[in-house]
């Protein structure tokens, strides 16, 4: 526990000074997405790696929360947080509404029907030209900051990565976060031990959908523009990526992979054309030869380290 | 009039979209996995059949066998040098056989677009002309489309019900343990449907290459229907998927009917989920109970 507080004490040193040290606007860019990847992919992983419930249509949560915080803000003025926490809201409720039918289906019927929503979400966005004009995408979002400077956003991302670790990490450590992996692990088992396994699912898809919402309305009054494809399944498949890449099912794994994604992205920028090619044999490849991600392939490597000396 | 000319329509791209079906859910069946890279299996049939047509100028039914041929062997090779070592070196192996399917999907997407461009490529018809019934005209080519699929939901059919190998499959499917303490080869019954299914979606590919072109993104389509129809028929129910596809292909074809063209996969598959909120493990199962009722009256 010492310890912990030191390593926390030393990242959040590291995060205060950083906009000082790179001054680069790209470059805190590149972390400020970072981190609210890290988050998508954590609550995705709350969801898949902790309930053992795939949702292939993640990416239209976060499309939901980001075109219902643009569009409130731009049509009724309210104020941004309270924008973007509607969103979240409204993205949480629809997550809750679209397991209920799913409740009664096997795990894999589960991802489809996510998928399919997904898809479903992608074309309303695309065809409803009235409300988001359709291809052409949203534009003129009031942004979160009045300043041009990224630095606000930066610390706002990466408050906000804080707060939902540990608000996860709590959640884990709960008596829902057991009752969850219980049900993850044996179904049947969880609801003989007095688990209302329908409720768990419920409400931690809810969770994990209103963080997607509301990262998506982060995201829309950052950016300032926001398209349809928002909602493509490639955003669900990136942040799943990140999250198999760091380690599912562990605490630190999808922030590591979330990270190591978004930066091996920008690293092989250079090659251009191939940078796609190298990122699907990066994933076949981690899959192969670290099974458990880089967490699971790090511990693996201290024990190796350890054993050596 | 115009509504029974969309029923014909909806038939027939109906069967293929069973067909498209039917090899996606023979391996979510046997080996529990959602294939990804399925849709590019479909891609490089479309590509091979555009340039064994267009290019060598080679007969339908020779393109056909030879694009069949291919993809097996791929899809074979795909099973024996990526699937099964994650395989072997994880209990619990659906997930990761998944994220290894996604990989391949994106590799394969990118490397045909390095090799063949962007654009959209194709052949006008396999064949020109149309049958006018009076009450309803269907052309030549949609013909043909509709007994290929047939004949080939009919071979899969036999394939399984009376063969040795179509035996283990099912084996496979119903009962894992069960099958290796029977003595089944787990490993060659893998190889080999992951080759068979891949050799299933090679005929869409040739088939409806003239329609719907070839372009490397090409695999979102099929795979789209064949996650559709697998859902609808019950995971991993043969039967079923062959009723999926075809109610799939009506109701998109009514949809973009009197609907919206635009709104054609949207409406399909919010059809799809009310199906789904009455009968939650497909139609397949209740389908095959209702016929068992049939059979015993």
């Amino acid at each position: 526990m010492r310890q912990d507080i030191k390593v926390y004490a030393v990242l959040l040193f590291l995060i205060l000074i950083f906009p000082f040290v790179f001054r680069n606007e790209y470059f805190l860019h590149l972390f400020i997405l970072g981190a609210l990847y890290a988050q998508l992919a954590s609550y995705w992983n709350l969801l898949d790696g902790y309930l053992g419930l795939i949702n292939f249509g993640y990416a239209a949560y976060i499309g939901i929360g980001a075109y219902t915080s643009a569009l409130t803000a731009i049509h009724l003025s309210l104020p941004l947080p309270i924008c973007i926490l509607l969103g979240g809201l409204l993205a949480g409720m629809i997550g809750v509404l679209l397991i209920i039918p799913c409740l009664r289906m096997v795990t894999f019927s589960t991802a489809i029907v996510t998928l399919a929503f997904g898809e479903i979400a992608r074309i309303v966005a695309t065809s409803w030209t009235g409300l988001t004009k359709g291809e052409m995408g949203l534009w003129g979002i009031p942004p979160l900051f009045p300043s041009q400077n990224k630095i606000p956003f930066f610390y706002l991302s990466f408050g906000l990565l804080l707060v939902g670790s540990i608000l996860l990490k709590r959640l884990l450590q709960s008596r829902l976060g057991l009752a969850m992996m219980a049900v993850r692990e044996d179904e049947t088992a969880a609801l003989t031990s007095g688990i209302e396994a329908n409720h768990v699912k419920l409400l931690i898809s809810g969770i994990s959908c209103f963080v997607a919402g509301i990262m998506g309305g982060f995201y829309a009054h950052y950016i300032l523009t926001i398209t349809p494809g928002l909602f493509s399944l490639g955003y669900t498949i990136q942040i799943m990526a990140m999250s198999m890449l760091g380690g599912k099912g562990t605490f630190l794994g999808p922030i590591l992979g979330a990270f190591a994604m978004i930066l091996l992205g920008e690293g092989f920028r250079f090659v251009e054309d191939y940078r796609l090619l190298i990122y699907g044999l990066l994933i076949i490849g981690t899959v192969m030869v670290f099974p458990t991600g880089l967490v699971g392939g790090m511990a693996r490597l201290k024990k190796w380290v350890t054993l050596k000396r | 009039m115009m509504f029974l000319q969309q029923i014909v329509n909806g038939l027939i791209i109906g069967a293929m979209y069973s067909v498209i079906g039917v090899g996606f859910t023979l391996i979510f069946g046997i080996m529990r996995i959602l294939n990804f890279a399925y849709g590019e299996f479909y891609m490089l049939a479309s590509y091979g059949a555009f340039l064994a047509y267009s290019e060598l100028h080679l007969p339908l039914w020779l393109v056909l066998i030879l694009t069949m041929a291919t993809l097996f062997g791929m899809g074979a090779m795909t099973e024996r040098t990526l699937i099964k070592p994650v395989r072997e070196r994880t209990s619990d192996w659906s997930v990761p056989v998944i994220m290894v399917t996604l990989g391949l999907q994106i590799v394969l997407q990118n490397l045909v677009l390095l090799l063949a461009g962007g654009t959209y490529q194709g052949v006008s018809a396999y064949l020109l002309g149309s049958l006018d019934l009076g009450w309803v005209i269907v052309s030549y080519e949609r013909l043909l489309i509709l007994g290929v699929s047939v004949g080939c939901l009919v071979g899969t059919w036999l394939l399984i019900q009376r063969t040795q190998f179509g035996l283990a499959m099912l084996a496979v499917s119903q009962n894992r343990e069960g099958a290796i303490l029977s003595g089944i080869n787990l490993q060659r019954v893998y190889t080999l449907s992951f080759g068979l299914s891949a050799a299933l979606v090679a005929i869409p590919g040739v088939m409806l290459m003239p329609l719907l072109y070839v372009y490397p993104t090409v695999g979102h389509v099929p795979i789209m229907k064949a996650f559709a129809v697998t859902l609808l028929g019950g995971m991993g129910n043969i039967e079923g998927a062959i009723l999926g596809g075809i109610i799939l292909g009506i109701s998109e074809t009514m949809a973009s009917a009197y609907i919206s063209a635009l709104m054609k996969d949207g409406v399909a598959f919010a059809f799809m989920i009310l199906i789904l909120i009455f009968y939650p493990s497909g139609i397949g199962p209740y389908f095959q109970e209702i016929r068992q009722k049939v059979i015993r009256q």
